[in-house]
C-alpha cells in the first residue's frame, strides 16, 4: 500500500514528482530513444540476417541468399574453435582474478573511503575514460623485455634473461584485468552501498569474526553485484581486441580479434557477422543463466 | 586481518590499474628511440616531435571535432531522455531506460561490425557523420546515466516551491532545476569527451581513409610499425587534460552545490 | 458571514486509490486551521490542492470570492512552506526570499524593503547573506516561511512545520507560529499529524480520516465531543478507551465485553434505553481507580502501571469479559495497588457511544424512555 501523506512533498520525492505532468514530459525521451533504437538496436537485426548471407572467395560482393555455411566454417575449423575456447579461457580467468581483486577494493570504497572515496573512484573510471589504447601503449613499455618489470627485475639481478611477457596469455590477462577491473568494482560499490553497516556490527554483536562476517553477511548480500560485475567483465573480455592484438603481439588470436580481421582486412564481411553473432548467442546464453541465477537469489533476499 | 592489509591492498590494486597510465606518462620522457627501463637520458624530445607533427595534429583534431558534436548530442539528448525518465509514466520506464542504456550492455565490437554495412549502404563509412552518429549513440548511455542521477539528486520540490510562488513551469526549471544540474551537465559532457576522443573500437570498423581519428590511426600504426614515442607524449597530454578537466569539474560541483 | 476558502466536493484519486472523497471545506477570513490525521488520511493532498501543485479530479476551490479550481499554482498566490523547507540551494537567504517578487517583476529598492520586512518578521534579518546549507534546521525554516509571506500570500499553508525539527525547538517554534500569525493576520491552514501541535495552535480543527473530512471543530469541541469514535480513539494519549458494549436481559445492567456491569450515577443515565451494541468511549481522566465493591464500579483486574512522571497509567483488564476485549486505560495521580490485584473503575464521564459497525454517533432514546 502507498502512502500519500505521511512524507511530505519532498522527502522521498516520488510524490512530488507526481505533480510534475507526466504526458507533457514523455515526449523527452524521444530523441535518445529513436536514437538507440535505430543507430543501435536495429543494426543487430541486420547481423543476423548478414550471419546468413556469404560472399564468393575472391569478390567482395555479397550474396544475400541464404546459406549456413559461415556457421559451418567456424564449427568445423580448429582454428576458429581453438581460438573460441582461448578466449573463453581468457574472459574467464579475467573475471576471476577482477572478482579477488575487486571486492575488498569495493568494500574499503564503501566502508572506509571517507574522504578519499571520489578520489579513488575517479582512478578506478580513469582507464575507461582512457579508452583501449592509452593504457595499452602503457603496457607495453610495462612488460616487454627491456621494460619496466623486466627492466627492474634484471637491475636488482633477479633475472639476466628477460621473462616474456609480452605476446604472451599471461601478458594479455594483465591487460585485460588492468581494462576491465573497473566494470568488476562499480557493481560492487553500487550492491555495497546499499547493505547498512548495522548489519555487519549485528553480526559481531553476535560473535561472528571478521572473516565470518564476510563470509556469512557481506558476499551474501554483494552476490548481486558480483553477478553483474561478472557478466560485464566477461562480456568486455570476450569481445576485447585491441588490447589482446597490441600485448599479444599479433601471436595470440583471439575471436573478437578474428573476428576485426575478417571485417577490416580480409573485408568479408557475413563471415565477420557470423562470428559475432556467435559471442553475441555467448552472451545472450550467458543473460539467460545469470537471469534464472538472480532469480533463484532474489527468493532468499 | 591487520588494520592496514585492507587498505594496502586496495592501493595495490588502485595503483595496477593506472599503473599502464602512469608508465605512459613516464617514457614519454624518455629520451631514447626504444623505451627501456631503467632509461639512460630524459627530454622532451618526443614533445617537441609531437607539436611538430602535422599529421598527428590533423587527426587530433579530427578526434576532437567528432568529440565535440557527439558530445553535444548526447547531453542533450541524454540530459531530456533522463528528465522524461524521472518525469514520465513510470509504467515503461524500466524497458525505456534499458534502450537507453543498451550500448553500455551490449558489446560494441558486435555492434560495430553491423554498422560496417549499414554506414557502406549509406555511404557514410568513414565520414565525419557517420563517426559523430556512432559516437552520440555509444556515449548517451554515460549522459543518461549521469544525468539520471544528476535529477534524481535534484529535490522536485524546489520546482513545486518556485511554482507557488509564482514561477510558471519553464521558468522554475530554468532558474532552479538547470542551475542545479550544472555540475552533472559537466561531468556528462567531460565524459562523452573523452570517451569518443579516445575510442578505437568502433572507429577503427567505421573510419575510412578521410576522417581519420588519433586513436584509429595509433592503432594501426602500432600493428605495423610497433610504438612511436611522440604518440606517447600525445597520449600523456591527453590523460593530463584528462586529470586537468576532471578536477575543474570537481571544483565546479564543490563550488556550485555549497555543501 | 461567506467563508473566505470554500472547499466543495473535492475529489483526488492516484491510479485507483481513492485519496479524497468530497470533501468540504470552509474557513473564515484570519483563521488558523488546522488539518489533522493520521498518514494517508489525505491531508497533504488537500493541501497541495489548495496550493494548485494537484488538480482534483472533481470539485471547486473558491478563495476570496475568486474561484481558484483551474487557476495554476504560479498564479494563486497562495504562500506554502514546505514540510523539508524546500529552500534553492544555490541561492543566498535574501535570493530566496526575494524568489517570488522576483517572479512578479519586483525588483529594485521595493524588493529590498519587502525581502527585509519579511526577514524582519522571522527575525533572521542578519542572514541574508547565507546559503541554506550555512542555516541550521530552525534558520532554515524561517526562511522558508519568509519566502511564503514575502509575496504577500492570499493564504499561508504550513506542511507539517514543526516535524523536522527537534523536541525542543519544536516548543518555541510552536510559539512563534501563533505569534506570527496574529501579527501578519494571514489565514493560515496547517497540515500535521501531531495531534499536540493541532490542539495547540489551531483555532479550528479538520480531522481527517480516509480522504473525508470527520470532524471540523474547535479543539475542546473535538476533544470533548467526539463526532465518530474515530475521532475518539484517535485524539489524547493516550485516546478514548473504546469499549464493546450491549444491552443485558437483567434491567439496569449492560454487557461491558461479555461482563456484567451495572453503571449508576452519570454512567447509568448516559446508558439508560440502551437498545444496540455499541462502543463506549471512555476518556482515561474520566475514570478513577475504586474498591471492587463501589457501586457503579466496573470490575478488573490491575494488568500492569506506567509511570509517565507524575502521573501513571493503569491497564486494567474487565473481569469476566471477552478475551478480545481491550483493557481499559485509566490515568491516575498516585501510587495504585499492586499488579494483580482486582480493582474497580468508576467512570466519572462518558465521552461518547458509537455505532459498532459504521462508528458514527449513537444517539440513544431520550432518558427515561
Amino acid at each position: 500500500m502507498r502512502s500519500w501523506d505521511n512524507d511530505g512533498f519532498a522527502t522521498t520525492g516520488t510524490s512530488a514528482r507526481a505533480v510534475i505532468e507526466r504526458a507533457q514530459t514523455s515526449w523527452l525521451l524521444v530523441p535518445g530513444v529513436v536514437l538507440v533504437a535505430s543507430v543501435f538496436l536495429a543494426p543487430f537485426l541486420l547481423l543476423f540476417a548478414m550471419s546468413f548471407w556469404s560472399q564468393p572467395e575472391g569478390t567482395l560482393l555479397v550474396d544475400p541468399s541464404p546459406t549456413l555455411g559461415n556457421y559451418q566454417r567456424i564449427f568445423s575449423d580448429g582454428f576458429y574453435l581453438r581460438g573460441l575456447m582461448r578466449t573463453l579461457w581468457l574472459s574467464v580467468a579475467t573475471v576471476l582474478i577482477s572478482l579477488i581483486l575487486g571486492f575488498p577494493v569495493a568494500y574499503w570504497i564503501v566502508r572506509r573511503a571517507r574522504r578519499l572515496r571520489r578520489l579513488v573512484t575517479a582512478l578506478m573510471l580513469l582507464p575507461i575514460v582512457c579508452g583501449a589504447l592509452l593504457p595499452t601503449l602503457g603496457l607495453v613499455n610495462l612488460l616487454s623485455p627491456l621494460g619496466i618489470i623486466n627492466g627492474s627485475l634484471r637491475s636488482l639481478g633477479v633475472i639476466d634473461r628477460a621473462i616474456p611477457l609480452l605476446g604472451t596469455q599471461f601478458g594479455i590477462l594483465i591487460g585485460l584485468v588492468q581494462a576491465f577491473l573497473p566494470l568488476m568494482v562499480l557493481p560492487l560499490v553500487a550492491v555495497l552501498d546499499q547493505v547498512p553497516r548495522s548489519l555487519e556490527d549485528a553480526a559481531m554483536s553476535l560473535g561472528a569474526r571478521p572473516a565470518q562476517v564476510w563470509r556469512r553477511v557481506v558476499v551474501p548480500l554483494a552476490a548481486r553485484g558480483a553477478l553483474a560485475g561478472s557478466v560485464l567483465v566477461f562480456c568486455a573480455a570476450l569481445t576485447s581486441f585491441v588490447t589482446p592484438q597490441i600485448l599479444g603481439q599479433g601471436k595470440i588470436a583471439t575471436f573478437a580479434a578474428m573476428t576485426w580481421q575478417q571485417a577490416s582486412l580480409v573485408l568479408d564481411w557475413p563471415f565477420a557477422a557470423s562470428l559475432a553473432m556467435v559471442m553475441l548467442m555467448l552472451i545472450g546464453a550467458l543473460g539467460v543463466s545469470v537471469a534464472v541465477l538472480r532469480r533463484s537469489l532474489g527468493q532468499r533476499l | 586481518m591487520s588494520r592496514f592489509a585492507l587498505p594496502a591492498f586496495t592501493a595495490l590494486v588502485v595503483l595496477f590499474t593506472i599503473a599502464p597510465l602512469l608508465v605512459l606518462m613516464f617514457s614519454s620522457f624518455d629520451d631514447g628511440r626504444f623505451f627501456r627501463f631503467p632509461p639512460r637520458d630524459f627530454s622532451l624530445r618526443w614533445y617537441h616531435a609531437a607539436f611538430a607533427s602535422v599529421e598527428y595534429r590533423s587527426s587530433l583534431l579530427n578526434s576532437a571535432v567528432v568529440g565535440l558534436i557527439a558530445t553535444g548530442i548526447s547531453v542533450t539528448f541524454g540530459s531530456a531522455a533522463a528528465l522524461g525518465l524521472l518525469r514520465g509514466a513510470a509504467r515503461s520506464r524500466a524497458t525505456l531506460e534499458m534502450i537507453l542504456v543498451a550500448p553500455l550492455t551490449l558489446p560494441l565490437v558486435i555492434w560495430a561490425i553491423a554498422l560496417l554495412q549499414i554506414y557502406a549502404w549509406l555511404g557514410i563509412g568513414g565520414t565525419l557523420w557517420g563517426l559523430v552518429l556512432a559516437h552520440a549513440t555509444f556515449t548517451l548511455p554515460f549522459s543518461v546515466r549521469v544525468m539520471l542521477a544528476t535529477f534524481a539528486s535534484i529535490d522536485p520540490g524546489l520546482e513545486l516551491a518556485a511554482r507557488s510562488l509564482g514561477a510558471r513551469p519553464w521558468r522554475a526549471f530554468a532558474r532552479i532545476t538547470l542551475p542545479l544540474a550544472l555540475p552533472g551537465l559537466a561531468t556528462s559532457a567531460a565524459l562523452s569527451f573523452f570517451i569518443s576522443f579516445n575510442d578505437v573500437i568502433v572507429s577503427t570498423f567505421i573510419a575510412g581513409s578521410s576522417w581519420i581519428t588519433f586513436p584509429v590511426r595509433l592503432y594501426s600504426q602500432l600493428r605495423g610499425q610497433g610504438i612511436d614515442p611522440t604518440t606517447m607524449a600525445i597520449g600523456t597530454m591527453i590523460i593530463v587534460s584528462i586529470l586537468i578537466v576532471v578536477g575543474l569539474t570537481e571544483l565546479f560541483n564543490r563550488r556550485t552545490l555549497r555543501a | 458571514m461567506t467563508p473566505y476558502l470554500k472547499l466543495r466536493d473535492v475529489t483526488k484519486t492516484y491510479d485507483s486509490a481513492v485519496a479524497l472523497s468530497g470533501v468540504g471545506l470552509d474557513i473564515a477570513r484570519g483563521e488558523f486551521m488546522t488539518l489533522l490525521g493520521p498518514s494517508g488520511s489525505g491531508k497533504t493532498t488537500l493541501l497541495r490542492i489548495v496550493a494548485g501543485l494537484l488538480t482534483p479530479d472533481r470539485g471547486t476551490l473558491v478563495l476570496g470570492g475568486d474561484d481558484m479550481t483551474a487557476r495554476p499554482a504560479w498564479e494563486r498566490d497562495i504562500g506554502l512552506v514546505f514540510q523539508n523547507y524546500a529552500l534553492f540551494p544555490h541561492m543566498d537567504a535574501r535570493t530566496n526570499v526575494g524568489f517570488g517578487l522576483e517572479m512578479r517583476g519586483i525588483a529594485g529598492a521595493e524588493a529590498a524593503r519587502r525581502i527585509d520586512e519579511a526577514l524582519e518578521i522571522v527575525s533572521m534579518g542578519e542572514y541574508g547573506t547565507r546559503h541554506p546549507s550555512e542555516l541550521s534546521g530552525g534558520q532554515q525554516q524561517r526562511i522558508a516561511i519568509a519566502r511564503a509571506i514575502a509575496i504577500k500570500p492570499r493564504l499561508l499553508l504550513l506542511d507539517e512545520p514543526l516535524s523536522n525539527l527537534d523536541a525542543v525547538l519544536r516548543q518555541s517554534v510552536r510559539g512563534e507560529l501563533r505569534e506570527l500569525h496574529s501579527r501578519t493576520g494571514l489565514t493560515t491552514i496547517m497540515v500535521t499529524h501531531d495531534q499536540v501541535e493541532a490542539l495547540a495552535l489551531a483555532d479550528r480543527v479538520a480531522l481527517m480520516e480516509a480522504g473525508k473530512i470527520v470532524q471540523i471543530d474547535t479543539p475542546e469541541r473535538l476533544y470533548d465531543q467526539p463526532a465518530t469514535a474515530f475521532v475518539a480513539g484517535f485524539l489524547g494519549a493516550p485516546p478514548a478507551n473504546l469499549m464493546p458494549l450491549a444491552p443485558h436481559r437483567a434491567p439496569g445492567v449492560v454487557s461491558l465485553g461479555g461482563a456484567e456491569w451495572r453503571p449508576e450515577g452519570v454512567a447509568a443515565a448516559c446508558l439508560a434505553g440502551l437498545d444496540r451494541a455499541v462502543l463506549l468511549a471512555l476518556r482515561p481522566e474520566a475514570l478513577r481507580i475504586v474498591p471492587t465493591d463501589t457501586t457503579g464500579a466496573i470490575v478488573g483486574q490491575l494488568r500492569a502501571v506506567e509511570y509517565l512522571g507524575g502521573e501513571r497509567l493503569a491497564h486494567v483488564e474487565v473481569v469476566g469479559a471477552a478475551p478480545e476485549t481491550p483493557t481499559v486505560c485509566v490515568r491516575i495521580g498516585h501510587a495504585p495497588p499492586e499488579p494483580g490485584q482486582p480493582v474497580g473503575i468508576l467512570p466519572d464521564a462518558v465521552t461518547g457511544l458509537f455505532d459498532r459497525e459504521t462508528g458514527a454517533k449513537s444517539a440513544l432514546p431520550p432518558k427515561g424512555a
